[in-house]
């Protein structure tokens, strides 16, 4: 009985195996590269009875955890790095999928992807420092943009080198200068479609420039509010999210939501904690979302528990920049992502992160070749100590 | 003295964008002025890329907020669309 190892961890597994049962890495496109030499069971007859025991007792054995379903989640939910604890990303509080999770390595810096193929939606999130800008590609050629980072041209340059030529669908999550401020290059550098925004006003210079660019590339603009739909090709995105009366200007971000067959994307802008509750509230059961878009760059403001066991990620991708001043991602936020057990991806670590995916599964790949970030160390829960 | 403004408070740090050019810059927070608010314009002193003064300008910060009224109302009726 031929046995392959796993080449990402090492562990050992069926012949016929898919997945790697110890980290969840994709094995199907070259099992012959990790196929391990066959042993010998031939000759003596009471060893080969024992060997077909053995076998026998691993079907059985097997085929009651897949029967319990908890095979499948072990596979799907197990950590893809050995650099991260097993036991914390173990909580069980991932629900049984039926798509994998392919994780990892992924394309170089300097690769520039193929178009999308027939089928396949791809959502890059992209390194634009510290700031948020997301980019969708749907099957069918449409685009969507998320936000634009700062006014450091990054996204533009991101667009622009992978051959992008057009934004059908732009949107504004709220006026902050590291999420609208990438959005004014673009729209003098290509033809827009529409502009979407939550409509919060506010008196900064990279606001008024944003206004102004809208203007004079005579883009339709657009205010959306909880409820609506903004059309996008074949897709919507369903606002989840608008508080224009919000006091904290990040809690006016329009988060949004979108599904593609099985696999569903949200996306929070800067929303925190007020927004969360909110959403909680009003739509708890339309926050279940395969891949986060984690708030406000991993803040401890935002991804809260309770929102995070209604989102039920299973990847949360952040975007902060190296070495920003304000300490995103969050210790907290990571652990809370740990626990609940979403593979966390950043722009910091990762570089640019983009999901492809063709309805029923997906695949992440990020310029820089890493595993998903460790989880943070548990908070210590000091003893109480009666005298 | 130049022209800034608050666009947003991170913790600790508020973020300014400074000068004509209006490029961001993080300082502590309690260097500004201790009425400061998201989105208020202020007249700044930098030297060494270090904050020595700040000043809200509550002047500009008005005219500010009344032209890009102005400007989001014209988008919300579309006028820009058929401008020639």
């Amino acid at each position: 009985m031929s046995m392959l190892s796993c080449p990402h961890c090492g562990g050992i597994l069926r012949a016929s195996a898919k997945f790697c049962s110890h980290c969840g890495h994709l094995l199907a496109t070259h099992p012959a590269a990790y196929q391990l030499p066959s042993k010998s069971v031939s000759g003596d007859p009471s060893r080969f009875r024992r060997y077909f025991r053995g076998v026998l007792l691993f079907l059985l054995l097997f085929g009651i955890l897949l029967g319990s379903g908890r095979f499948a989640w072990t596979t799907l939910s197990q950590p893809l790095s050995t650099h991260t604890t097993p036991t914390r990303i173990a909580v069980p509080t991932l629900p049984l999928r039926t798509h994998p999770t392919v994780a990892g390595p992924i394309a170089s810096a300097q690769t520039a992807l193929p178009i999308a193929g027939i089928g396949t939606l791809r959502v890059h999130f992209i390194d634009v420092e510290q700031g948020d800008s997301t980019l969708i590609q749907a099957p069918d050629g449409t685009t969507a943009l998320i936000d634009g980072g700062y006014d450091n041209g990054l996204a533009l340059q991101y667009l622009q080198a992978h051959g992008i030529t057009h934004i059908d669908v732009m949107i504004a999550s709220h006026p902050h200068a590291d999420h609208i401020g990438g959005l004014v290059a673009i729209l003098k550098a290509m033809p827009v479609g529409v502009v979407w925004a939550s409509g919060a006003n506010y008196t900064s210079g990279t606001y008024e420039r944003f206004l102004d660019a809208i203007a004079q590339a005579k883009v339709p603009y657009r205010e959306a509010k909880r409820g609506d739909s903004i059309p996008f090709g074949t897709l919507i995105f369903t606002v989840l999210h608008s508080e224009l009366k919000a006091r904290n200007l990040n809690d006016t971000s329009l988060v949004v939501h979108m599904t593609y067959g099985h696999i569903s994307f949200l996306f929070t802008g800067d929303a925190e904690g007020p927004s969360e509750q909110a959403m909680l509230r009003q739509d708890k059961d339309s926050l279940r979302a395969t891949i986060l878009k984690v708030g406000h760059h991993g803040s401890y403001t935002s991804s809260s528990p309770a929102f995070l066991a209604a989102v039920k990620p299973h990847v949360a991708v952040y975007s902060a920049g190296k070495h920003n001043s304000y300490g995103h991602p969050h210790a907290s936020t990571i652990t809370n992502l740990c626990h609940a057990g979403a593979l966390i991806y950043g722009t910091a670590i990762h570089g640019t992160v983009i999901i492809s995916t063709s309805q029923e599964d997906f695949t992440v790949r990020t310029t820089n070749e890493a595993p998903p970030q460790a989880c943070a160390q548990p908070p210590v829960v000091a003893a109480t100590v009666v005298p | 003295m130049e022209q800034a403004y608050i666009d947003r408070f991170e913790g600790d740090y508020a973020v300014i964008m400074v000068g004509a050019e209006q490029l961001p810059m993080d300082v502590l927070r309690h260097h500004l002025p201790r009425q400061s608010r998201e989105g208020q314009w202020l007249r700044v002193e930098i030297v060494a890329n270090q904050l020595v003064s700040a000043h809200i300008d509550t002047a500009a910060t008005e005219a500010a907020r009344q032209r890009i009224q102005e400007k989001l109302e014209r988008l919300r009726r579309g006028d820009h669309l058929t401008d020639t």
